[in-house]
């Protein structure tokens, strides 16, 4: 009678047991003191990265205070779901620094106060003296209840970038157009232009026919937003019907100037890249994805303010933003917080930041270096960075809510019927119909958040 | 069986011990979590340390959450069209290998079937890349061909969302169908091919009157493992689309409850999802039970 | 064999050509992606060499071979355990253990996912292998499986092992296992691959960066513009990730044929 295993489990126990060997011996890195997590690789760059051989921040915090730094770049998503489940569980085991990017600050909103798993800051940025230099509106963002839970990284003001070499051909100049509606008139001509050379796909500008960041930036220039700071929703305020036919009318029909960009979060360089979408809602961080991923723009763009649908709404918007907070479970909290303001504010960081990014920091102070106030030959000369400086001073406000996925998809529901029906020619009393629908919505979406809050 | 001498208590005891490991893991991984999640979903949570009892609230919720329903709708669309589509698709592809002009069965059969070894988060990522973009590959082949003008949307505009939802689930799915039915056309008794010859019937006849009642089983099994596959559908999509898709199109009932329960940190909803889902997979197997007739057969 | 024969086997062949070209072309895109990138548009393992250097993928290789095959042994061993004894014994309580195990069996996992969580978190599994390795042990499906097999195997023959004076562990893995050899086959690899697979639970179970699984890791990296913007890159990834799969298929597809058709789908 033999007595030998079965050979597929002869295999899966020879893998298994020199894979666990692997596992078991390989030397694991040595255990820094403080981790940070980041999403964004703009931001992993501009902490870890050397610039002309010199030490990178992170080289130099960890040469004047002798503690190891580690930076982790992940997914945003990844992030989520694990510090999510670290703070459920209340593990120890937890990255000192988080960053977290505005979308996703209100799933740990949802908690009460004590189950945020992050540390207050209201008594570090006081003593600190920084609670007076950040940009005002963009605390909001990451404050709930008064508490505000991270420092804002960025200003993330919005402009709007074109191809202004063939605007130019074409005899077209968009940065005439103060209004939305002479844009979208702007934008029909320049396709005639080209479609009558013979170039059917090329469109005035991307604007998603199915996601709403764009239209929640058109409604937060009109200083409407879908939830209030205390979760009171206003998806059906006065206006809001109004841009979003509008913003229907912009990517389908007749007057449609916009197309949807392709996926991913650098698709929309290739495409402005090769002339097929010609315009973009343009915040500070999607420059560097420009230089990078097509840098055979350079010297073809130009860059505006946004233009408006009335006088008194603001020539820009925000759109993303990421906050740099501490986890309450962290080891230390006073060195997380040396080294969150080593990285954020520290003159060091300010010049690395200007070196590795175009992201405009949130200290008003910051802004009058010289580095934005020079012209940018990838714009043509144009100073983009002065721009984005003039606007950062206008932002409009900007709140976050765990039920803002929700306020989105509720909008990016109605918006999707709205382009349905323009698509079908049913122009005539859309507005009205609109409005029911978002009514509806709303009274729907104020059910969702009695159910969903959590009783503190 | 009756024992003589010295193996009788060994004989007896023998079937305990050889379950007993399986039925410990079975009580603390599989039964204690299934009474936690009927537990919990009685509770709202934020995470493990804050729950609030709320009784029937969550029930009472799910009923009329819209999110859920659509959620709900999606994935009984992209159930029914799956299995619509895949049956006939494995059915031909395994014909075709089981016929008797076709060369290199072998090879072929490795091929159809590779794509089954890809699993479902290496599809999603291979197939964002193909569908995506306005310069995709499948995009660029279909304008090449001038069989569209404009790049389609497959990833961005939600009336195609379901189609590219179809059309990588099929691709990773239909050599796995092919595969159980090339096993099985190979088990049909040849001598009723023969009489059918006989009787003068067509291919078609033959297909119908001959193939596939010998198969029924592995049909209707087939129908079962992809319905119930389809209702769990959850990381294709979500990395497809990177989370739930333009307009929520790629929303399905594992994802809500994915979202629900480690997005927003709400365990207390997502078990009340989670058994709604139990509710879909038992009403299905209810149905399979009935119309295939197998509890008869079990009664005999 | 008639013209028309000639013309219908070469146009089956054909489209059999067709199909296959259609099933195999993603792949072979994403081969043509991962060995791109050379100047010229010439065949270089450049990719491989950013990924390797830039990212842990050997790590969360090596990471995937343990969760997987230890997993596969695991499972394999206890379903043919709990397959054999439900087959071959007559016991007490056995018709309340099959009527579970088949309610079991249509139980999707996913309503586990809330409780399991909460479970791991008591005992302080998050972030760890067992978390991945231990609970799916039990396999329903599994026991099941081997049940119908190793019904087949002749009683007199484990009488007459008893009378020899074996024991019950020895009958079982001297007589019976070697008589589903296939099963072992089938059920080892797909045991494997959906270890290998498995997104959902470790997405929520692992937290370092460094013990990732290869899917989770690639889920990751696609989430990363770099990786967006650089194709070639992403699919050198993915083939890293699917070919200890597809070799391990290679090695076990007479056996996952064979215990297909042996038992799996007698209805």
């Amino acid at each position: 009678m033999s007595f030998s295993l079965p050979k597929p489990m002869i295999l899966m126990a020879a893998v298994a047991i020199a894979a666990g060997a692997l596992v078991m011996v390989r030397p694991s890195p040595r255990t820094p003191d403080l981790t940070v997590w980041t999403f964004a690789v703009e931001h992993a760059r501009m902490y870890r990265d050397r610039i002309d051989g010199l030490p990178s921040l992170v080289e130099q915090y960890e040469a004047a205070t002798g503690r190891r730094v580690k930076v982790q770049l992940m997914s945003a998503n990844a992030l989520d779901v694990r510090l999510l489940s670290l703070i459920h569980s209340q593990s120890h085991d937890v990255p000192d620094l988080v960053e977290i990017e505005i979308g996703s600050i209100g799933k740990y909103f949802r908690a009460p106060l004590r189950g945020v798993g992050l540390l207050p800051l209201n008594d570090l940025l006081r003593e600190g003296g920084l609670d007076g230099q950040i940009v005002p509106w963009r605390l909001a963002p990451w404050t709930k209840d008064g508490v505000i839970f991270g420092v804002p990284h960025d200003v993330h003001p919005v402009g709007l970038a074109y191809r202004k070499d063939l605007f130019d051909e074409a005899g077209i100049d968009p940065a005439r157009a103060k209004t939305w509606e002479e844009f979208q008139a702007m934008g029909v001509r320049f396709q005639r232009f080209w479609r009558e050379r013979g170039i059917e796909r090329r469109w005035a500008m991307e604007l998603p026919g199915a996601s709403v960041d764009a239209l929640r930036m058109m409604l937060q220039q009109r200083r409407i937003h879908l939830l209030g700071p205390d979760n009171s929703v206003h998806l059906d305020e006065a206006g809001v019907a109004k841009t979003v036919v509008f913003y229907a009318r912009l990517v389908a029909g007749e007057g449609k100037i916009g197309e949807d960009a392709s996926a991913g979060e650098v698709g929309f360089a290739k495409d402005l890249a090769r002339g097929e979408l010609c315009s973009l809602l343009m915040p500070d961080w999607r420059v560097g994805y420009l230089r990078e991923y097509a840098p055979e723009l350079k010297g073809k763009l130009a860059m505006m303010p946004l233009p408006r649908f009335e006088a008194e709404d603001a020539p820009t918007a925000t759109w993303g933003g990421t906050m740099m907070g501490i986890v309450k479970n962290g080891s230390d909290p006073n060195r997380a917080w040396d080294l969150l303001r080593f990285l954020q504010f520290s003159p060091q960081a300010l010049k690395a930041r200007r070196q590795t990014s175009d992201i405009l920091p949130p200290l008003k102070m910051a802004w009058d270096n010289s580095a934005y106030h020079r012209p940018d030959a990838f714009f043509g000369g144009q100073k983009i960075e002065e721009l984005y400086v003039e606007l950062a001073g206008q932002i409009p406000p900007s709140y976050s809510s765990p039920f803002a996925v929700l306020a989105s998809a509720h909008l990016s529901a109605i918006l999707n019927k709205a382009v349905r029906e323009v698509e079908a020619g049913r122009i005539e009393g859309l507005e009205e119909k609109v409005k029911d629908w978002l009514a509806e919505a709303a009274g729907r979406l104020r059910g969702q958040i009695r159910f969903g809050e959590f009783p503190s | 069986m009756s024992g003589s001498g010295g193996w009788t208590w060994r004989h007896r005891a023998a079937p305990y011990l050889f379950l007993a490991p399986s039925a410990a893991l079975f009580a603390t991984f599989l039964a204690y979590p299934l009474v936690r999640s009927a537990v919990l979903s009685f509770y709202k949570s934020a995470g493990p340390d804050h729950e609030v009892f709320v009784g029937m609230a969550n029930y009472a919720f799910l009923l009329r959450d819209r999110y859920f329903w659509w959620a709900v709708a999606n994935t009984l669309l992209f159930t029914v069209g799956f299995v619509a589509l895949e049956l006939p698709l494995a059915l031909g592809l395994a014909l075709l290998l089981n016929h008797r002009r076709v060369g290199l069965k072998k090879f072929f059969r490795l091929a159809f079937f590779s794509t089954y070894l890809v699993g479902q988060v290496f599809v999603a990522v291979i197939f964002a890349l193909l569908l995506g973009g306005r310069q995709g590959l499948v995009n660029r082949l279909l304008m090449d061909g001038g069989v569209i003008g404009e790049p389609v949307g497959f990833l961005t505009d939600p009336r195609w969302s379901m189609v590219s939802m179809w059309i990588a689930a099929l691709w990773l799915m239909s050599g796995y169908g092919m595969i159980y039915l090339l096993a099985a056309l190979q088990g049909v008794d040849q001598r009723l091919y023969e009489a059918a010859a006989v009787d003068g019937a067509s291919g078609w006849g033959r297909l119908v009157h001959v193939t596939l009642p010998g198969i029924r089983h592995v049909l209707w099994f087939l129908v079962l493992v992809g319905a119930i596959g389809g209702l769990q559908l959850f990381e294709l999509p979500y990395v497809l689309f990177g989370g739930s898709g333009p307009n929520s199109a790629g929303l399905t009932v594992v994802m809500y409850l994915f979202i629900t329960g480690f997005e927003v940190g709400d365990l207390g909803y997502a078990s009340a999802i989670g058994w709604a889902l139990v509710a879909m997979i038992g009403v299905l197997a209810a149905l399979y039970l009935r119309s295939t007739g197998l509890l008869r057969e079990e009664r005999r | 064999m008639n013209r028309r024969g000639v013309c219908s086997a070469l146009g089956l062949n054909l489209l059999v050509w067709g199909l296959a070209g259609v099933a195999v072309l993603p792949l072979a895109w994403m081969v043509g992606m991962a060995f791109g990138g050379g100047p010229d548009g010439a065949w270089s393992l450049e990719n491989f060499k950013i990924l390797l250097k830039d990212e842990p993928m050997g790590r969360w290789l090596v990471n995937s071979l343990f969760v997987s095959c230890s997993y596969a042994f695991l499972v394999v061993m206890l379903s043919a355990m709990g397959g054999y004894a439900l087959a071959k014994y007559q016991f007490f309580g056995k018709g309340l253990a099959q009527v579970v195990l088949v309610g079991a069996l249509l139980l999707p996992p996913q309503v586990l996912l809330p409780g399991s969580y909460e479970l791991m978190d008591r005992i302080r599994w998050i972030d760890s292998y067992a978390a991945l390795i231990v609970p799916g042990g039990v396999s329903v499906f599994g026991m099941l499986l081997f049940r119908q097999a190793m019904i087949a195997v002749p009683d007199d023959l484990l009488s007459a092992g008893r009378m020899d004076g074996c024991g019950e562990f020895r009958l079982w893995w001297g007589v019976a296992m070697p008589m589903v050899g296939p099963m072992v086959g089938a059920f080892t690899l797909m045991s494997f691959i959906s270890a290998w697979n498995a997104y959902l639970w470790p997405q929520i179970i692992l937290q370092d960066h460094g013990k990732f699984t290869l899917p989770i890791g690639l889920a990751n990296l696609s989430g990363l513009p770099g990786y967006q913007a650089n194709q070639g890159l992403l699919m050198a990834a993915t083939l890293l990730s699917v070919l200890p799969a597809a070799a391990l298929f290679l090695i076990l597809q007479r056996d996952f044929v064979a215990g297909l058709s042996s038992g799996a789908v007698k209805g």
